[in-house]
C-alpha cells in the first residue's frame, strides 16, 4: 500500500474515534472534559466520557475491526469474494446462541456465559458448514451452505425472541438482526475484550498461510504450510472475532463483506495485507457508520447495520464497475 | 558419489479399493532429469503428489536426502523440495513478482529477495513481467512465473507436473532448457511430461508408468523402445537415429 493511503486511512480512523467520542445524545465539551479527567475531578461530563462515549467508541472501533479482518480470513481462506461473516451465516448462529443465553436466563450465572456462548454459536456455523462439505467442498458450495445457515438463524432468532418470557424482547429484534452500539457500557467492552484480541491475534497469525494459499491447498503445503491445522485456526480466530462482536453489537452486517474489497485494490491483492488493512478498514466504516447513525434525524436511532449497507454498498458497487477485472 | 536427493522403495498407493501406483522404485541423484512418461492416467500426477508429501503413502518408502519423507517437518521439506503443480493458479490478481516471492524463505533480507526474484524471473525469461497482475498473462507466463517462484526457491529437489503441456515449441524448449541448466548446477528434478520427443532429448533418464505399475527406469534410449511403446502407448513408434519420434499407427 502506497504510504500516503496508509497515513490517509490511520488519520481518518482518528478522526473518526474523536468525533465519536464527541458525539452523542448530551451536549459535552471534549476539551473540559478531559482537562476534568487529567486533574482527577468527577464531574459530570468526565463520567460521561468514561462510562458512556469511551466504551461506544471503543466497542464501534474494535467490532468493526474484528469483523473487517474475519471477512479477509474468509475471503482467503475460501478463495472466494462472497465470503462473509454475515453471508456464511456465521453473525447469525452467533446471535442466536446469544439471544438464547440472553433471554433464557442462562447469561446470568457468569460473565463470560454471554460472548462464550456466541463464539460456541459461531463455531457451531463455520463446523456445520465446513463439515457438510468435507467431501467434494468447493467454495461455492461451502457458500450456498453457509447461505440456507444465515437464513434459518435468521428466522430462528426472531422465533425465540417471539416466545422469550422477557416481554421487551421482540422489541429488541432489529437490534440482533442488524447491530448497534448505541447505549453500551464499559462492562459490555470488558464482556467481549478478551475474545475479540484472542481472535484477531489468532488470525494475524495465520497471514502467511493465507498468502501462500492463493496458489491452491496443494502448492501451499508444499510451501510448508500446514492445510490441516492452519485453516482450523483460521476458523478459530473467525469465530472469536464474530462471536464476540455479535455478542455485544448485534449482527452488523456488510461490514466483512464490503472492507476486503474496498482494500484488496489497494494493496495489489496480498492476502496478508488485506488482512493487515481490513481491520483499520473495518473500524472506520463501523465508526463513519455509528457516527451517521447519531446525527440523523428521528424518534429513534437507526439501527447501525442499516447504515454499514448504506455506506458500503453504493462504495462497493462504484467498485465492482470499475474495476472489474479485481473481481472477475 | 554424494548422497542421493531421493530414493523411492517399493512405493504403492491406494485410494479406497483402487490402486493408483504399484512397486515404484527409483533414486534420483544429484544433477539428473528423471522424466516421467506414461498414457493418460497411468499415474505420472501421483506419483508426483506422492513425492511431494501430498499423499498418503499405503505402502514403501520415500527418503528424501537421507530422511524418511513422512518424518521431514513441513518448512523443512519446503527446504528440500518445490512443487509444480499441472495448472497452477493464483486465486487473487497478485502481481507476477509477489508469486515468485511466495516460494522464498522469509527469513531472508529485502535486498536478497528482490536479488533473488529477479534472478528466477530471468532463469524462465519473465523479466518485464513483474508488475503484472496474474489473470492478464497467458498460460505460457503463468507457466514461467510459477516455474520462477519453484526456482526461486532455490531446493535441491524440484518436482513438476507436466510444465510442457501447454506451451509452444519454443517455449517448451525453453523451458526444458532452463531446467536442464538448473541440472547442471547440481539439482535433481523430476518432471512429468507426454511430449516423447523432449523426454528423449533432454531427460537423463525415463520413468515409465503403465497403469500404476513402473514398467520402467532407465536412459530414454532403453526406454522408448517400440516394444514399450506398443505396450504402454497402444501405438506402433520408434525412435528414429536422429531422436525424433516416429509414428506409425495405433495399436
Amino acid at each position: 500500500m502506497k504510504r500516503s493511503i496508509a497515513l490517509w486511512l490511520c488519520g481518518a480512523l482518528l478522526l473518526a474515534f474523536v468525533l465519536e467520542l464527541g458525539s452523542g445524545a448530551s451536549a459535552l465539551s471534549l476539551p473540559g472534559a478531559l482537562a476534568d479527567l487529567w486533574q482527577g475531578r468527577d464531574s459530570v461530563a468526565s463520567l460521561i466520557l468514561v462510562e458512556l462515549r469511551l466504551p461506544r467508541a471503543l466497542l464501534a472501533l474494535l467490532v468493526g475491526a474484528a469483523l473487517g479482518m474475519s471477512g479477509a480470513a474468509l475471503q482467503g481462506l475460501l478463495r472466494n469474494p462472497l465470503a462473509s461473516p454475515d453471508i456464511l451465516g456465521i453473525s447469525q448462529v452467533g446471535a442466536l446462541a446469544a439471544v438464547l443465553v440472553l433471554y433464557y436466563g442462562l447469561s446470568s450465572r457468569a460473565w463470560f456465559v454471554l460472548p462464550l456462548a456466541a463464539v460456541a454459536g459461531s463455531a457451531l456455523a463455520v463446523l456445520l458448514m465446513f463439515g457438510l462439505n468435507r467431501r467434494h467442498g468447493d467454495s461455492a458450495t461451502i457458500i450456498l451452505c453457509g447461505i440456507a445457515i444465515s437464513a434459518v438463524a435468521g428466522s430462528l432468532i426472531s422465533l425465540a425472541l417471539n416466545f422469550a418470557p422477557n416481554p421487551f424482547a421482540m422489541q429488541e429484534i432489529y437490534y440482533w438482526l442488524l447491530g448497534s452500539v448505541a447505549n453500551r457500557s464499559r462492562a459490555e467492552l470488558l464482556l467481549a475484550l478478551p475474545f475479540l484480541l484472542l481472535g484477531m491475534a489468532l488470525l494475524w497469525r495465520q497471514r502467511a498461510f493465507l498468502d501462500a494459499l492463493t496458489l491452491g491447498e496443494d502448492t501451499a503445503h508444499t510451501l510448508g504450510f500446514d492445510t490441516v491445522k492452519a485453516p482450523r485456526l483460521v476458523i478459530l480466530g473467525c469465530a472469536c472475532c464474530i462471536g464476540a462482536a455479535v455478542a455485544v453489537s448485534g449482527n452488523i452486517g456488510f461490514v466483512g463483506l464490503v472492507v476486503p474489497h474496498l482494500l484488496r485494490p489497494l494493496v495489489q491483492a496480498r492476502p496478508s495485507l488485506v488482512l493487515q488493512w481490513s481491520p483499520v478498514g473495518g473500524a472506520l466504516l463501523v465508526l463513519l457508520a455509528d457516527l451517521t447513525v447519531q446525527r440523523l434525524p428521528g424518534a429513534q436511532e437507526l439501527q447501525l447495520g442499516v447504515l454499514t449497507s448504506a455506506l458500503g454498498g453504493p462504495f462497493f458497487l462504484y467498485l465492482l464497475f470499475r474495476h472489474r477485472a479485481w473481481f472477475r | 558419489m554424494s548422497a542421493p536427493l531421493l530414493q523411492v522403495n517399493e512405493l504403492t498407493l491406494c485410494v479406497g479399493a483402487h490402486t493408483l501406483l504399484q512397486g515404484c522404485a527409483f533414486t534420483l541423484q544429484p544433477g539428473e532429469l528423471l522424466g516421467v512418461i506414461g498414457a493418460n492416467g497411468a499415474g505420472k500426477s501421483t506419483l508426483l503428489k506422492a513425492l511431494a508429501g501430498l499423499l498418503p503413502v499405503s505402502s514403501g518408502t520415500i527418503t528424501l536426502q537421507d530422511q524418511p519423507l513422512a518424518s521431514v517437518s513441513g518448512q523443512e521439506r519446503a527446504r528440500r523440495l518445490a512443487y509444480l503443480e499441472q495448472q497452477p493458479q493464483s486465486c487473487w490478481p497478485l502481481a507476477a513478482e509477489r508469486i515468485v516471492a511466495l516460494g522464498l524463505q522469509p527469513q531472508l533480507t529485502e535486498s536478497a529477495t528482490r536479488q533473488r526474484i529477479a534472478q528466477a524471473m530471468a532463469a524462465t525469461g519473465c523479466d518485464g513481467l513483474q508488475a503484472r497482475p496474474f489473470p492478464t498473462l497467458s498460460t505460457g507466463e503463468r507457466l514461467q512465473v510459477h516455474l520462477a517462484r519453484v526456482l526461486a526457491a532455490d531446493t535441491p529437489l524440484v518436482l513438476a507436473d507436466e510444465p510442457t503441456a501447454a506451451l509452444d515449441l519454443w517455449h517448451q524448449h525453453h523451458l526444458l532448457q532452463t531446467l536442464q541448466a538448473q541440472c547442471r548446477q547440481g539439482k535433481g528434478m523430476v518432471v512429468a511430461m507426454h511430449e516423447l520427443d523432449l523426454a528423449a532429448r533432454y531427460c537423463s533418464r525415463l520413468l515409465l508408468l503403465h497403469q500404476g505399475r513402473q514398467v520402467a527406469c532407465d536412459v530414454p534410449a532403453r526406454v522408448l523402445t517400440p516394444a514399450l511403446l506398443a505396450e504402454c502407448y497402444r501405438v506402433r513408434a520408434h525412435i528414429d537415429e536422429t531422436g525424433a519420434l516416429i509414428y506409425e499407427g495405433q495399436l
